[in-house]
C-alpha cells in the first residue's frame, strides 16, 4: 500500500515539475487563439507542432525559431509576443515561440537555451540578462548549426546577428536631451541600469552621461548605474534612499521597465511630482497612471513587436541563406531600411511618450 | 535572560551598523528614513513571520513566495472580473484563505507521505507556480479594483522629509497583526509549544502525546495563510499585481529569520527576532547609496555584512546547543 502511495506520489511530483519546466511552451500555446488543454505541456507542445509540419509540407521545411527573452509574461515581453504571432500568420514555413524564466536570472536563461539546443531548434533568438553568461552557450548553439541572434546586446561575439532596434548610444544620448529639456540643463542628477551586467543600459547610460558631459555643462551627475534589478520595489527604494543622500537631486534617468515603475511610484508617493523629472524607459500601458500624474515626466521606448518581428525575420532570413546588409527592409515599421555595423543590426525605432502623447501608444 | 542573549547580540550588531552609517550621512537617523525603512521591511516581515513558524517546527519552507504570488494574483483577477468596488479586507481574506489552501497540501506531503520538507515545498512551489501561469495567467495587472489602491494610499502615520514626504502605509498594521498572533500562538497555546517539541525532537513530541499531524497541518496552513496576506500587501503598495514578483525572495527571507535567531534545524526561534532580523537586512541593504559605496561594491559589501551577521548568530547558536549537550549529559533537567 505504502509503495502504491509513494509512487503516486512521486508521479504528482515529476507532472508538476514537467508542468513548471514547461510553462514557457504552455504560455506560448496559451496566448495563441486556439489554445488547447496545456495540462500536459510537454506532449501537447509536440503534437501541436505535427499538424503544422504536414501544413507546410509542400513548402519543403519548417523553420523553429526559438525566442528566448529575459522574463516571461511581463507587459514587455507580451508585447513582443504580437510580433511573434504575426511572423507566425504571415509565413507558413515558420513556427516561432517565445521562452524564458521566470524571474530575470542569467543562469535560468542558461539552461532553457542547453534545453532548446538538445531540441533541435533551426533559430535562437537572445535578449541576454549577461551578455558575458550566455556567451559559451551561444557558441555551443551555433557549433550545433543553430543561428543565433541577439537583441539589446550589441557587441555580443557569439552571435550571427544583433538586432537593435537603434544605436544604443543615440538612444541614450536622447534620454539625455528629454532630461535635460524637462531640468532646465541644470542640477543634479543620476543615472540606473536594471543590472549592471545588462549590456544596452550601460550603454544607453554611458551615451547619456557623456552627451550631459558635452553638452549641459550645468549639470552634475551624483550616482551612477544605480542597480534597480528590473524591480518595482527595488525601484522604488533606491529613489527613496537617493533622494534622502542627495535632496537637491533634480532628475533622474532609469533603465529598466520595472524600475521606471517603482521610480514613479516612490515620486508619486513622496509627492515630489513635478520637483524631480524622471526619464525612463516604460511601455505606456505601464507608466500611464505616473505619466498623468506627473511622477514621470515622459518615458522612452522602442516598440517590442516590431523587435520580435525584425528578430524573427532576421533569423528567417539568414536560415534561407539571404544576406542581410545595409538598407534591407525587415518588414516592420522602424526596421523598413537598416543600418549595419558589423553583424548588428540597427533599426530607427526610438519612440516617446508625455502625458499629452501617450494616447497615441495603445501598449 | 540565555533566551534572550542572541537578540542582544543582533542588537549590539545592529547598533553598530547604525552608528557607522549615521556616522558616515546624518540623514540615517531621520523619522523620515525609519519610516521609509519600515515600510521596506512590511512584506519581508509578514512572510519572515511564516518562515520563522516553519523553521521552528524543524522544517524548511522554500514555497511561501510562490503561494503569496499565486494568492496575489488569483484574488486581484477574480476581484476585478467582479467589479468589486468595496475595501481590502474581504480580498484580504480570500488571499488568505487561498494561502491556506495551498499550505495544507503542503502539510498533505509532508505529514502524509513523509517527503522531506525541502523537497516537498520545492515540488509544491513548482506545480503553483506552473497552475498559476499556466492557468491563471502570467500579465502583469496595472489597474487594481480601488479598494486595493486605497489601502496602498492609506497612511498611519506622515513626515515632511527634507524634500517630499514618507508615509507609514496603513499596511504595517498588518505585519504587527500576524505578528502579534504568531506570538501568542506560540508562546501561549498548547499548539504553540507543540511547534517547538515538534522542533526539538519530532519523537519525543510524539511520545508525550503531541498530536504531530494536526501541528504540522496548523504550521503549515499558518505559514500559507501569512503567505497570501502578504502577497496581496505586496500587490497593493506597489500598486501592481505582477504574477513574477515575490518569486525568488524565499533565501534572503530565510536568511533574515536565521539571521534573527531561529534556529535552521528547528526547536528555537522568536519573533522579534525575526522582526529584528528583517529590519536588519533592509537597513544594510537600503543604506549603501546613502553611505556612498559605488554600486560596483554594493553587491560584495551586502553579501559580506549579511555573512557577518548570520555567522555571529550562528556561533551564538552554537554555543547555545553545547551548553545544552552539556546539561543533558550532566543529567541535569531543563
Amino acid at each position: 500500500m505504502k509503495k502504491v502511495w509513494g509512487i503516486l506520489l512521486s508521479m504528482i511530483l515529476i507532472i508538476g515539475l514537467t508542468a513548471c519546466g514547461n510553462t514557457d511552451t504552455a504560455q506560448e500555446e496559451a496566448s495563441a487563439p486556439a489554445a488547447e488543454n496545456t495540462s500536459a505541456a510537454a506532449s501537447a507542445a509536440e503534437e501541436e507542432s505535427v499538424p503544422a509540419t504536414e501544413a507546410v509540407s509542400e513548402n519543403g521545411k519548417t523553420y523553429k525559431i526559438a525566442n528566448l527573452v529575459k522574463q516571461l509574461g511581463t507587459a514587455w515581453y507580451q508585447r513582443q509576443q504580437l510580433g511573434l504571432d504575426q511572423i507566425n500568420e504571415e509565413y507558413d514555413n515558420v513556427e516561432c515561440f517565445m521562452v524564458g524564466p521566470e524571474t530575470a536570472d542569467a543562469s535560468e536563461q542558461v539552461k532553457i537555451m542547453e534545453d532548446l539546443i538538445a531540441q533541435g531548434v533551426d533559430a535562437i533568438t537572445v535578449v541576454p540578462v549577461s551578455v558575458e553568461t550566455l556567451e559559451p552557450v551561444c557558441q555551443k548553439a551555433r557549433e550545433a548549426g543553430i543561428i543565433v541572434i541577439s537583441h539589446e546586446a550589441a557587441g555580443m561575439e557569439n552571435v550571427d546577428y544583433d538586432v537593435e532596434a537603434f544605436d544604443n548610444a543615440s538612444y541614450g544620448s536622447h534620454m539625455m536631451d528629454l532630461l535635460a529639456e524637462a531640468m532646465g540643463e541644470e542640477g543634479q542628477y543620476a543615472t540606473t541600469v536594471g543590472f549592471l551586467t545588462s549590456k544596452s543600459h550601460n550603454e544607453w547610460m554611458e551615451a547619456a552621461v557623456a552627451r550631459q558631459k558635452e553638452a549641459y555643462p550645468n549639470m552634475e551627475l551624483v550616482v551612477d548605474k544605480i542597480e534597480e534589478n528590473d524591480d518595482t520595489q527595488t525601484g522604488h527604494d533606491k529613489f527613496q534612499e537617493l533622494v534622502k543622500t542627495y535632496p537637491q537631486l533634480k532628475g533622474i534617468l532609469v533603465s529598466s521597465m520595472s524600475g521606471t515603475q517603482g521610480v514613479g511610484l516612490a515620486i508619486d508617493e513622496m509627492e515630489l511630482n513635478g520637483s524631480v523629472s524622471a526619464i525612463g524607459t516604460c511601455i505606456v500601458s505601464v507608466s500611464g497612471d505616473y505619466l498623468e500624474s506627473g511622477a514621470l515626466t515622459a518615458t522612452t521606448f522602442w516598440d517590442p513587436a516590431g523587435a520580435g518581428y525584425a528578430l524573427n525575420k532576421a533569423a528567417l532570413l539568414a536560415l534561407e541563406g539571404e544576406t542581410i546588409e545595409e538598407g534591407t527592409d525587415l518588414g516592420y515599421n522602424g526596421y523598413h531600411s537598416i543600418t549595419m555595423n558589423g553583424n548588428v543590426i540597427y533599426g530607427d525605432d526610438v519612440e516617446e511618450a508625455t502625458a499629452e502623447t501617450m494616447s497615441q501608444y495603445p501598449f | 535572560m540565555k533566551k534572550q542573549r542572541n537578540e542582544t547580540m543582533l542588537l549590539i550588531v545592529m547598533g553598530i551598523v547604525i552608528v557607522i552609517i549615521s556616522l558616515i550621512n546624518p540623514q540615517f537617523l531621520t523619522a523620515y528614513n525609519l519610516i521609509d525603512m519600515l515600510r521596506s521591511s512590511i512584506v519581508d516581515g509578514i512572510f519572515a513571520i511564516g518562515a520563522m513558524t516553519v523553521l521552528i517546527s524543524g522544517g524548511i519552507d522554500i514555497s511561501f513566495p510562490v503561494i503569496g504570488a499565486f494568492s496575489m494574483y488569483t484574488t486581484t483577477i477574480l476581484f476585478q472580473a467582479i467589479g468589486y468596488e468595496g475595501n481590502v479586507i474581504l480580498p484580504m481574506l480570500t488571499a488568505a484563505l487561498m494561502g491556506i489552501g495551498l499550505g495544507a497540501l503542503n502539510a498533505l506531503f509532508i505529514h502524509v507521505f513523509k517527503i522531506p520538507t525541502f523537497i516537498a515545498t520545492l515540488g509544491t512551489s513548482n506545480i503553483i507556480s506552473g497552475l498559476l501561469l499556466t492557468f491563471i495567467g502570467s500579465k502583469a495587472i496595472m489597474n487594481l479594483p480601488k479598494g486595493f489602491t486605497a489601502f496602498s494610499k492609506s497612511s498611519l502615520l506622515t513626515v515632511p522629509a527634507q524634500v517630499g514626504k514618507s508615509s507609514l502605509p496603513a499596511a504595517f498594521l498588518l505585519l504587527i497583526a500576524v505578528a502579534v498572533t504568531a506570538w501568542f500562538i506560540l508562546n501561549h497555546t498548547m499548539l504553540g509549544r507543540g511547534v517547538f517539541a515538534v522542533g526539538g525532537n519530532i519523537t519525543a513530541a510524539q511520545r508525550v502525546g503531541f498530536s504531530v499531524g494536526l501541528i504540522q497541518l496548523f504550521i503549515y496552513c499558518f505559514a500559507g495563510c501569512v503567505a497570501g496576506i502578504a502577497g496581496l500587501t505586496h500587490t497593493c503598495l506597489v500598486r501592481t499585481s505582477n504574477p513574477f514578483d515575490v518569486i525568488g525572495t524565499e533565501l534572503t527571507i530565510i536568511a533574515a529569520v536565521v539571521l534573527g535567531g531561529t534556529n535552521i534545524t528547528g526547536g528555537r526561534g522568536t519573533v522579534r527576532g525575526t522582526l529584528l532580523g528583517v529590519f536588519m537586512i533592509t537597513v544594510i541593504s537600503n543604506s549603501l547609496i546613502m553611505i556612498g559605496i559605488s554600486t560596483y561594491w554594493q553587491r560584495a559589501v551586502l553579501g559580506l555584512l549579511i555573512i557577518c551577521s548570520v555567522t555571529i548568530s550562528a556561533f551564538q547558536n552554537k554555543k547555545k546547543n553545547l551548553s545544552r549537550l552539556h546539561i543533558q549529559k550532566a543529567g541535569g533537567q531543563r
